[in-house]
């Protein structure tokens, strides 16, 4: 007898059910098309559709930006807002085939272009996935001062840091060529005045200094490309920065592992 | 060339003088401020110029274009010469009686009756030498209101919006500084929890 009231409320149930899907499903399918027109406008006016992410660490920042066949931005408020809808499910589309992190130590930053081809929306991206990890220890160490630079910690603070080796870093900017770096020193005083007038320190005290802190990192510099738990030492920090007050000196060793896979303009289906 | 820059409190200055005038009012000798310049050339202008520097004013240190520098600056001028200095108004001023239960040194509880006075007081901007952020012409004014910690018998001087400061109510003022659920309290709100902490 009971069947006679359940069954009914439970067919009402099913065809609800099945009639949002179709719904659910048709404003998907409109949307996807309207993502592809967009895309198409876009490649028709030989402009370009570029996408940019930066996730990981709690977050997954995902934007656009429409590029002029002179390289030129748009104007990214009006685009933004016009396209607003079409933006908010690339981004999800974005997110799921590239698979961003969201939360947690473990990053994916780069960029990519969209373009339509054979009627699918494709991202053409460079992109780096890494995950970072670092530690710390500390070493006595006498520092020859003959400049008397480390006197004067009553009126600045001062840092010394070599760093050894270097965290890879690439050219997600897959529109642009790979512009040469300047060469950076390696080596660093620091000074942040609390009193008084600035410090002069000449060439001759920083190369005086550096020559100290350039022994110390020959120590160290045999160790850079261990392999631990899967992760490569990819940079080592020394620094310096007082004298206690029994004018014993300590040298921080900073470790930075990090693991990393590179991709370089890879193709990747966003809508089929 | 470039310029020399010239610090106290880790706070960049372009003026020397000012930096003098800031360790004059902090009663720094000519031997203390000459180990802090390291430049011959500075060392030979201070001693020149060290005793006939004048110590900083309150007008001065206001009159400085950054904030930060004003707050160097100030941070050597006793809280209460700065309100006289700068002309505060005294707006409305409000006592509440209070009671709390205390315990002395052989725990036992007894009675302590005191009085909690509220000032509400009103600067000009010009005074401050600063400028109200959406516009308020000539007459804008900044408000704060003074009260005491019971608990430690400091005093404070609490920012309060103008109007906030319009309503000419101390108590409601001092009831704007705190917050329950992210809204700040009524007076009739911050009388009650006064009244239950009796």
């Amino acid at each position: 007898m009971i069947w006679y009231i359940i069954l009914p409320i439970l067919i009402l149930i099913l065809i609800q059910y099945s009639n949002s899907k179709k719904i659910n499903t048709k404003k998907r399918n409109i949307l996807m098309n309207k993502i592809k027109e967009l895309v198409k406008s876009i490649q028709k006016q030989h402009k370009q559709l570029v996408a940019e992410w930066d996730a990981g660490g709690d977050s997954t920042p995902c934007w656009f930006s429409i590029i002029d066949k002179f390289g030129k931005e748009e104007n990214r408020e009006e685009y933004s807002k016009k396209y607003e809808e079409e933006f908010d499910s690339l981004r999800n589309y974005i997110i799921s085939e590239l698979n961003l992190p969201n939360a947690g130590e473990y990053y994916n930053k780069g960029k990519g272009v969209i373009g339509l081809e054979d009627d699918k929306v494709v991202i053409r991206y460079s992109a780096k996935e890494f995950t970072n990890e670092n530690e710390d220890s500390m070493i006595e160490f006498s520092l020859e001062d003959r400049f008397g630079l480390l006197d004067l910690q009553y009126k600045a603070n001062i840092t010394f840091s070599l760093g050894l080796g270097e965290k890879i870093e690439m050219n997600y900017d897959i529109l642009e060529d790979d512009e040469e770096e300047e060469e950076k020193d390696n080596f660093m005083i620091e000074l942040r005045i609390l009193e008084g007038d600035e410090i002069f320190v000449s060439q001759e005290m920083f190369t005086y200094y550096k020559t100290q802190f350039e022994e110390v990192g020959k120590r160290f510099e045999t160790e850079l490309g261990l392999e631990i738990d899967g992760k490569t030492l990819q940079e080592i920090l020394i620094s310096y920065n007082e004298r206690d007050e029994v004018g014993k000196g300590f040298l921080k060793i900073e470790k930075y592992y990090e693991w990393h896979k590179l991709h370089e303009n890879e193709e990747v289906v966003l809508i089929d | 060339m470039k310029p020399q820059k010239f610090y106290t409190q880790g706070i960049e200055f372009e003026n020397i003088n000012t930096v003098l005038k800031i360790y004059k009012k902090q009663q720094k000798t000519l031997a203390e401020v000459l180990t802090i310049f390291t430049q011959e050339s500075n060392k030979a202008l201070i001693v020149n110029v060290y005793d006939s520097i004048e110590p900083i004013t309150i007008k001065e240190a206001m009159s400085l274009a950054n904030s930060e520098q004003r707050a160097a600056a100030l941070k050597h001028f006793p809280i209460e010469e700065i309100i006289v200095s700068l002309k505060a108004k005294l707006v409305d001023k409000q006592t509440i009686k209070k009671s709390q239960v205390r315990w002395d040194e052989n725990l036992k509880p007894y009675k302590y009756d005191f009085e909690d006075t509220y000032e509400l007081y009103a600067i000009s901007a010009n005074a401050l030498n600063v400028q109200p952020r959406w516009g308020g012409g000539q007459d804008y004014k900044i408000y704060f209101v003074k009260c005491k910690c019971a608990s430690t018998d400091r005093q404070y001087y609490l920012y309060v919006p103008e109007f906030m400061g319009l309503k000419q109510d101390a108590i409601e003022a001092i009831a704007w500084t705190m917050r329950f659920d992210n809204q700040p309290l009524s007076k009739q709100q911050y009388l009650n929890l006064m009244y239950s902490e009796t």
